[in-house]
């Protein structure tokens, strides 16, 4: 299926991500122990929770780099479950932006090339690119940074560049793990506000994985985790 | 010192344990390279040794040997010497000594192919007189009762009353075994191939009646013995031509040491092949290792402590390896032995095939060589080890390591390169014996290699500034662009390993060349006859002038005409002198003229000096130029003319024949040529004279072109297999440095997966960034390679040999060259791509 089709078959649905009975174990360690949530067309849902409890690997699952054991992930109407690694690619491609916590540049990579890149390979004409960067970098406000390098930048910049990254190909859902996790309070903070804007902008859906209150009083929802399990808010 | 043993034994030691089909791999690498050391350095010493004089089996080694000034020793000559000599206590024997070889029941096999041996004529009576110096069953009983025939070592497998039929010069003889020798513990017994008889038997058979070919001087035990030794050797000087008795080894180890440098440089090149591998290899073991690094760094083990347990793991496993390495380099050299002294015999004259023997040195020496190796290669790796930060080992903020300075700045490799080229310029080391030694030409060898590998980066960046038209296209040349020191090194070692085998490739193909122009201008006649015992080019074997006559009678010969040949020793070294019939070369115009003669009748003089045509190789060794004045033999010697000679580096000086006969009071040939008749098929005459002179070897024009042709490409059969080992391994090394890399890039690879890259994407980037890698080291790789090549043809050739050849490059034995490494080199990165590509991603630990 090529890019195109992928993005004509899934009509958006609502809600954009559904979680069921997600089990999840690493040899003889259970993760996940039935996990279920759903988030809707740009809703900010919070996952808290101690570490161990499990954030990581549902974020892992929920953006198909990893495969829950048993139950379902569906985004924008896939069962995650159904698609081959191919089809799991073009899937993160088209509808998921992602934020680590260590920013995850590509080093060789300017910043407007690392924002470009997503566009790039979902085939956007070159034009319609150098706009969507231009555009991007002046609203996350490193536009004078245009042609650093990661390695030339401060942490504050490099994640907002990753959020540029992330929304840059209109995704209906961003997953941002612990984004202010290596940033100082005040850039966090900067951030954090920055994150929220454009995800509203955008009308995706967020999932932040964060241990921060600060965080989480930019979301509409908490779902609180302990023990492989959504103890609070699902 | 403990925590070193510690994380030995608990961490290293265990992955050995964990991995051990890598560590066994690494070993392997390591053995491989070490045993073809070993191995080449064990033939070529087995296939020198062969050179030893013969009677070194027979007597202990002799203070003097004594030969004629020009021709050969008679009888007289003892007399002379003993009178000379006086009461003085020395034994003096006399000696006929001659190559001989197995006669063949059909045809004449390829040159070289024939085992050679040698039939030593000693006086049995004044072998007695050397009281308690016989050899190992060569005692005084066994000398009385010794009847007529050969005798033998027990490693021949021949038995006493056995025949043996041999040819020496032009006949085919049958010697009888009179005895096998036996070998008795301690003392020196008969080499395998040496076959003794009697001087006045030695001498009916070998049809030099009154004639010896040299005397061996032995000094009798007493307090004066070195004073007697050198007043024995003073006075023989005044008369004859006097030379140590160690002498003749070490003129064969000069005559040889160029093959033998070639062989030895080789060898080392594999091993440095195999070391560079290891570097890879550890690279990848640090860069798998890191967590483990960060956690025994974080827990207070120091930096220091860190790199030294890396080299000991190196050093143990270079142990190991090296081990393994010095047991196939034995067998290997048992193997090889054949090889290099068929080599050696076709190149520089008769030497006896012996068993290759492992000394506690040599394996020492090639353990040694192993673990240094292992030790260089795995220094910058353990050194990394040390260096980078816990925080960086333990993952998150791990960043592609950057290498030192020389890495990064390329103009320290175009500075290198220009030294090369200036270094080229000097002129090469002279020592004794003519000996030559173009250190200059070497070094900037290998500054040009060196500098050419690090100035490859300018290539890659160049290749890498193509326009990105996808994104994996983007991502591949972005790493291209800033190339780190692994891309760097994997850029090195494939430029030089191309610019090695360009360099090579070149040198051989203008030798090809050259030789055929040389073989066109030189090889005119029909037919070439040479004695069949002459298994080498230069044999000096006979051809009596009786037979020279039979061929002359031959149906179908139009015209005749022959060379002779005699060995001299001059200013210290073995040289060749030939006697031409001048008229015949110059109506044939049978020279390669370098510098032609002012006079076209260059044979005629008016004064008493001896006009001669000196060959480059005489004239680079000498440094003699045309219209010098030489002193040869006892003669004054006028240099006319300079010709290519292609057949001997040790340099030859051709007479006037009549000059010839004069100096060395002989009419034997060593080799004739035959001008055959109009119509007359050369294939029938060549038959002809093959069955009616079973003692003779006989080529037709085209056969003796072929046989040029093949010794030719013998001679350089090991480079061509190192160079294809060397190129291999730099394309596996690219793979290695590829692993490394993607390995590094771990979180890149999962930040690539989480931006929706597949795998296929992925792979394809991988074999991009490789085939960038690839291309930027092919292209070095061949450019870097023709200047080499200009290198070794017009500077290091010449400096060594004294040979011109022309310059010449097969452009699309390059252009295979360049696309197979381009080839190879991006098929190795996409599986390289691939296996990274399955890699699960790095998953972001909470």
């Amino acid at each position: 299926m090529s890019i195109h089709e992928s993005r004509q078959a899934v009509t958006i649905p609502m809600p954009v991500l559904e979680v069921q009975s997600l089990t999840k174990s690493y040899a003889e360690r259970t993760i996940l122990r039935g996990v279920s949530f759903n988030l809707s067309q740009g809703e900010r849902v919070a996952l808290l929770g101690p570490s161990g409890s499990g954030k990581t690997t549902v974020l892992n699952c929920v953006g198909g780099v990893d495969r829950a054991d048993h139950g379902s992930v569906t985004i924008a109407g896939r069962v995650l479950s159904d698609l081959s690694a191919d089809g799991l690619a073009l899937l993160r491609r088209t509808h998921i932006g992602t934020v680590f916590q260590f920013y995850h540049l590509l080093p060789t990579l300017s910043a407007a090339e690392n924002i470009e890149l997503p566009l790039q390979l979902l085939g956007v004409a070159t034009s319609e690119r150098e706009t969507r960067v231009r555009q991007l970098l002046q609203r996350v406000g490193i536009a004078h940074r245009a042609a650093a390098l990661p390695g030339q930048l401060s942490g504050g910049e490099m994640q907002r560049v990753a959020i540029a990254r992330a929304v840059v190909h209109r995704p209906t859902l961003i997953l941002a793990d612990e984004p202010t996790g290596s940033l100082d309070t005040a850039t966090g903070a900067q951030v954090l506000d920055l994150l929220a804007e454009i995800v509203q902008e955008t009308q995706a859906a967020l999932l932040l994985v964060t241990h921060s209150p600060e965080a989480v009083k930019h979301c509409q929802r908490v779902l609180r985790m302990q023990d492989g399990q959504i103890v609070e808010g699902a | 010192m403990s925590t070193v043993l510690l994380i030995l034994r608990r961490c290293a030691l265990r992955h050995w344990r964990l991995a051990f089909k890598q560590q066994l791999a690494l070993m392997l690498i390591l053995a491989l390279g070490s045993s073809v050391y070993l191995s080449v350095r064990l033939a070529s010493n087995a296939a020198l040794s062969g050179f030893e004089t013969f009677t070194d089996g027979v007597t202990r080694q002799p203070d003097w040997t004594v030969q004629a000034l020009a021709g050969s020793l008679h009888e007289a000559d003892l007399r002379s010497m003993r009178e000379l000599l006086g009461p003085r206590p020395v034994s003096l024997l006399p000696v006929v000594e001659e190559t001989v070889t197995p006669a063949l029941d059909k045809g004449n096999g390829e040159i070289g192919s024939r085992a050679t041996w040698r039939l030593l004529g000693v006086d049995f009576i004044a072998l007695l007189n050397l009281r308690g110096e016989a050899p190992a069953g060569l005692g005084a009983s066994n000398l009385q009762s010794m009847h007529a025939g050969v005798y033998v070592s027990p490693k021949l497998g021949t038995k006493a009353g056995e025949e043996l039929r041999l040819i020496a010069d032009d006949r085919v003889i049958t010697l009888k075994v009179a005895g096998v020798v036996p070998e008795v513990p301690g003392v020196p017994s008969l080499p395998a191939h040496l076959l003794l008889m009697d001087l006045p038997e030695a001498q009916t058979i070998l049809q030099r009646s009154d004639r010896i070919d040299r005397v061996e001087v032995l000094s009798q035990d007493s307090p004066t013995f070195p004073q007697l030794r050198e007043e024995t050797g003073a006075l023989l000087k005044t008369r004859w031509q006097v030379r140590g008795g160690s002498d003749r080894r070490q003129l064969a180890g000069t005559m040889t040491q160029a093959f033998r440098l070639n062989l030895t440089i080789l060898s080392l090149l594999a091993l440095l092949v195999g070391g560079y591998l290891i570097f890879q290899a550890l690279d990848g073991v640090v860069l798998r290792r890191r967590n483990e690094i960060g956690i025994l760094k974080s827990l207070g083990v120091t930096d220091r402590a860190i790199q030294i347990a890396f080299l000991l793991e190196a050093a143990l496993l270079g142990l190991c390896g090296g081990s393994l390495g010095v047991l196939l380099g034995w067998l290997g050299a048992q193997a090889a032995v054949g090889g290099v002294t068929k080599t050696m015999n076709a190149l520089y004259g008769a030497t006896s095939e012996q068993q290759a023997s492992l000394s506690l040195s040599e394996a020492s020496l090639a353990l040694s060589i192993s673990i240094l190796a292992s030790l260089i290669a795995a220094w910058w790796p353990a050194r990394m080890a040390a260096r980078t930060p816990p925080a960086h080992m333990l993952g998150h903020h791990a960043t592609p390591f950057e290498g030192g300075t020389v890495w990064r700045v390329e103009w320290i490799g175009w500075t290198m390169m220009l030294a090369a080229v200036l270094l080229a310029q000097l002129p090469v080391l002279r020592f004794e014996n003519g000996t030559r030694l173009p250190l200059a030409g070497y070094t900037a060898a290998l500054l040009w290699l060196v500098g050419a590998g690090l100035a490859a980066s300018t290539i890659l960046r160049f290749v890498a500034r193509k326009k990105a038209l996808s994104a994996v296209w983007r991502i591949a040349l972005s790493h291209l662009r800033r190339p780190t020191v692994r891309h760097r090194f994997a850029v090195a070692a494939l430029a030089s390993a191309v610019a090695m085998t360009t360099g090579m490739a070149v040198m051989v193909a203008s030798f090809d060349h050259t030789m055929r122009g040389w073989i066109d201008r030189t090889m005119k006649a029909d037919i070439y006859v040479s004695s069949a015992g002459a298994q080498s080019a230069s044999s000096t074997h006979a051809i009596t002038q009786k037979t020279v006559a039979e061929l002359g009678q031959e149906p179908g010969v139009e015209e005749l005409a022959f060379v002779q040949a005699r060995t001299l020793l001059w200013h210290g070294g073995e040289v060749l002198v030939l006697g031409t019939n001048p008229v015949f070369t110059h109506k044939h115009e049978l020279y390669a003229w370098v510098q032609a003669p002012q006079h076209q009748e260059w044979w005629k003089t008016e004064d008493d000096i001896t006009p001669a045509i000196m060959s480059e190789s005489w004239s680079e060794r000498f440094a003699t130029h045309v219209g010098d004045v030489i002193d040869l033999a006892g003669h004054k010697v006028r240099v006319v003319a300079m010709n290519a000679e292609y057949g001997n580096e040790r340099g030859s000086l051709t007479l006037p024949s009549a000059m010839f006969r004069a100096w060395f009071d002989t009419d034997e040939a060593w080799r004739v040529a035959l001008m055959l008749k109009p119509g007359v098929d050369a294939e029938t005459v060549r038959s002809h004279i093959e069955a009616s002179q079973p003692g003779l070897s006989v080529f037709t024009n085209a056969h003796l072109r072929r046989e040029a042709l093949r010794i030719f490409r013998q001679t350089f059969s090991v480079t061509h297999a190192l160079e294809v080992i060397g190129v291999i391994v730099a394309v596996v090394g690219l793979g290695l440095a590829l692993t490394s890399l993607l390995l590094e890039r771990r979180s890149v690879l999962t930040t690539l997966h989480s931006l929706g890259m597949t795998r296929r994407e992925i792979s394809k980037s991988a074999a991009l960034e490789g085939l960038g890698v690839a291309c930027a080291g092919a292209f070095t790789g061949i450019a870097a390679g023709l200047w080499l090549g200009w290198l070794l043809v017009y500077r290091i050739n010449k400096q060594c040999f004294g040979w011109t050849l022309q310059f010449h490059a097969i452009w699309w034995h390059l252009a295979v060259l360049g696309a197979a490494v381009i080839a190879t080199g991006m098929l190795v990165a996409a599986l390289v791509g691939r296996w990274a590509a399955l890699l699960p991603p790095e998953h972001l630990e909470e």
